[in-house]
């Protein structure tokens, strides 16, 4: 869901990086887990290797069953 | 966690008290957090870690960012705050600052605020971050 929609955005054009993720807060219940989306070039520029993670629903997937 | 580094460590188990202690330790100075839900202290928290050297403002104008944020309960800890303020006729008193938390899309707008971002924002409910 996340991915499609997020995806949809850079497909469209509207926008160049996208903060995205899971945010719960219900009574002791909290958990938490967001991302920085960007496009490949920007992101290249500006982090280290290693650094990035392709964003697919395998990814988002494998990143929410490790921290939430 | 922020790139599988730990950022903050705690032992607590009041939801309220870890998220107001971890605002202390991260040194952020906006007086307006302390007036959010703990969804919103959450989502802004959360935004505050993964922003804090992103350089996103360096890179992108406030229109070229979006934000997209997902879970499972939306606001209902606050909406059943809320609804028990207005649920007695003989005491009704509904809040202002409650009430403007019953929407779960309010998280995107706080971190909005906070990082001068313009660009689309949506929230979405799902049962489970896992597709099952």
């Amino acid at each position: 869901m996340i991915f499609t929609m997020v995806n949809e955005l850079f497909m469209q054009n509207r926008v160049s990086s996208c903060i995205t993720g899971w945010v719960e807060a219900y009574h002791d219940r909290l958990s938490s887990c967001l991302m920085l989306v960007e496009n490949e070039e920007k992101a290249n520029s500006f982090t280290q290797p290693g650094e990035i993670i392709i964003f697919d629903p395998s990814n988002i997937e494998r990143i929410f069953k490790e921290v939430l | 966690l922020l790139n599988g580094s730990i950022v903050i460590k705690k032992e607590v188990v009041d939801p309220s008290e870890f998220l107001k202690s971890s605002y202390r330790e991260l040194k952020i100075s906006y007086p307006k957090f302390f007036k959010m839900d703990n969804l919103c202290k959450l989502a802004f928290l959360s935004a505050e870690v993964l922003l804090k050297d992103a350089g996103l403002s360096s890179r992108y104008t406030p229109a070229e960012t979006g934000l997209i944020i997902q879970n499972a309960s939306s606001s209902l800890e606050t909406d059943e705050k809320h609804q028990e303020s207005i649920s007695d006729r003989g005491n009704y008193f509904p809040s202002p600052s409650v009430f403007v938390y019953t929407l779960p899309n309010i998280m995107t707008g706080e971190i909005a605020i906070r990082h001068k971002i313009k660009g689309k924002t949506g929230y979405s409910s799902a049962k489970s971050p896992i597709r099952r």
